[in-house]
């Protein structure tokens, strides 16, 4: 079975859904690949493990090699990981801008005001807003509370999720359509202009007319693209895309980089109802210059917060039991670590030894600032602390070991494994966001940011890949 | 009050949905496991193993042993068996009724 299009685009989340906007509004003939299955609004349930098993990557357990195995937490499904994120809508940061620009010459290639131009126009789309306080129950209301205590910048959280109802279930799928992730807005904008969705096919490679990208190959098909093929398939799936379609380039899998983080759980001992209220609705910024750390809240279902509560037996089922009072911060940390993707897929990444005590340094301030704000007890399950601090012991954090193995750490911003750079020896895409060496082939995901963020990167994957396809069709 | 003892709340069916869905690796990684925590778990606190013929108070001591071991691949089994077991526990309707999760 054979189709052709002028596009053929490889995943469906936040930047193959993004440019399949783009490219639809110029022809109708558009085809977006997605590994994953299709989901709808309805199938959505309230229970950790169907949802795992039906749309994240290896049921969510995907785990780095390394001294720490790190949880990599990705969507697999029509809408990527959009369908699975708290719907946060962040800008590229400036200071990030001028690393790229200043350290890897992208500054004309991706302009500032270019980025922040199709921010705009994607904001406007997905309709982001703050999240209203009405819906941010008590998990956002406490950091909020610390961190005008504290005076530290923070800010009701800008999120594409407009009639949020403050379910609590971003990670889960959204039970009521509110928030805008890529299967309810941009793909369902590019299918009623003609756009044809593809799902539950992987694409084993791109297929070539010398060195001109001239389809793919999927198990079930062949879709030809006269124009153009774009992939955007994850910093961890496109370079094994590269790899398969016989790419060769030696940063092809390198400079994987990305955001580990973890929790700190307050005690506290009134109600605080992580069932209730916007998944991630408050975030701070004022610890982003000092430890290189965001801090935000995030509900967690009792499957997810069981599991990561320190402990077994008595102590373990003592701090279950501690659910309807706890509070769920966590810190993604811009670590200077970096790692790499193989052929086979596996996923290695270390830290670098400037990123723990950046850690510990966030993960003190915000035990700290639970405190400020009335906890009882802190749960920050590093390995040797102990279970519960106590007002006054949260300097124990700072001397916690320096094994990253002794931190349960998780990542779910990924990027660099196709980097661009203006040089072809410096990078695998050009700054038009083209593979170099090759016609017709370009990489539109996170795979080709240079660096982390340091903040959620939905809105920053979108406006490149909106800038890449717009591009394509000027 | 929460329900306690894993295997009286159904747990053996979970696994059967779990084999059915969890990936390959992830299933090899739950029986290792369950092999270290059987076998390597009561050596930590001097009891001869298997786990099976411990009483309660051994068998708590020995998987909290486990956990909080020094060497970071038996502290990593543990959350893997923790893991698994909060799928199931956490999704029971009597669990989310003690903790005022209401749905």
């Amino acid at each position: 079975m054979s189709d052709d299009f002028d596009y053929v685009i490889v995943g469906s989340g936040a930047a193959g859904a993004t440019a399949a906007r783009v490219l639809s509004d110029s022809t109708t003939s558009v085809a977006v690949v997605e590994e994953g299955p299709a989901v709808t609004t309805d199938e959505f349930v309230d229970r950790a493990f169907p949802t795992l098993a039906r749309i994240y990557r290896r049921m969510g357990v995907q785990v780095t090699r390394g001294r720490a195995p790190m949880l990599i937490i990705q969507g697999r499904c029509v809408g990527g990981s959009t369908v699975i994120n708290s719907a946060i809508m962040r800008r590229l940061p400036e200071d990030v801008w001028k690393e790229w620009a200043d350290l890897h010459g992208l500054g004309s290639a991706l302009p500032y005001d270019a980025v922040d131009g199709a921010s705009d126009r994607i904001d406007s789309e997905l309709r982001a807003e703050p999240t209203p306080e009405s819906v941010w129950g008590e998990n956002n209301r406490l950091l909020s509370a610390a961190a005008i205590k504290a005076s530290l910048s923070g800010s009701s959280t800008r999120r594409n999720a407009p009639g949020c109802r403050g379910s609590a279930r971003c990670n889960l799928g959204c039970p009521h359509g509110a928030k805008q992730s890529m299967q309810v807005s941009y793909l369902p904008y590019a299918r009623s202009k003609g756009a044809q969705l593809f799902t539950d096919e992987r694409v084993e490679r791109v297929i070539w007319r010398g060195t001109q990208a001239a389809g793919v190959q999927t198990a079930k098909r062949t879709l030809g693209a006269s124009k153009a093929v774009l992939i955007a398939a994850s910093a961890v799936q496109t370079p094994e895309l590269l790899w398969r379609s016989g790419l060769r380039n030696r940063h092809i899998g390198r400079h994987f980089q990305g955001h580990p983080g973890m929790a700190v759980v307050g005690l506290f001992d009134h109600a605080v109802g992580l069932g209730d209220g916007a998944t991630q609705g408050f975030e701070v910024d004022g610890l982003r210059s000092d430890a290189r750390v965001k801090l935000e809240t995030l509900a967690t279902p009792p499957e997810t917060f069981f599991g990561g509560m320190p402990g077994t037996g008595r102590d373990w089922i003592d701090l279950m039991a501690e659910f309807p009072r706890a509070a769920v911060w966590v810190l993604p940390l811009r670590a200077y670590g970096e790692g790499s993707v193989t052929r086979s897929g596996s996923i290695s990444f270390e830290l670098d030894p400037r990123d723990l005590p950046n850690l510990r340094r966030g993960l003190r301030r915000a035990a700290d600032l639970m405190f400020e704000v009335g906890a009882r007890d802190v749960v920050c399950p590093i390995y040797g602390l102990p279970q519960r601090l106590r007002a006054g012991e949260t300097g124990l954090i700072e001397s916690a070991p320096d094994d990253p193995a002794a931190y349960p750490l998780a990542m779910s911003h990924l990027f660099g494994t196709a980097r661009m750079s203006p040089l072809p020896e410096a990078g695998v895409v050009g700054t038009d966001f083209r593979v170099h060496g090759t016609e017709n082939l370009y990489v539109v995901d996170s795979s080709v940011f240079p660096t982390n963020l340091g903040v959620n990167p939905q809105l920053t994957i979108m406006a490149l890949a909106r800038l890449a396809a717009e591009r394509l069709v000027a | 009050m929460l329900p306690q003892g894993l295997l009286n709340t159904g747990f053996e069916d979970f696994l059967v949905e779990f084999d059915a869905a969890a990936p390959a690796d992830f299933r090899r990684v739950f029986r290792l496991a369950l092999v270290a925590a059987g076998w390597v778990a009561p050596v930590l606190v001097g009891r001869v193993p298997p786990m099976s013929r411990l009483n309660s108070d051994d068998r708590a001591r020995a998987l909290a042993a486990m956990d909080r071991s020094r060497l970071p691949e038996l502290r990593q089994l543990v959350i893997v068996l923790k893991t698994v077991a909060s799928l199931h526990y956490g999704a029971l309707p009597q669990v989310r009724e003690a903790i005022g999760y209401h749905r």
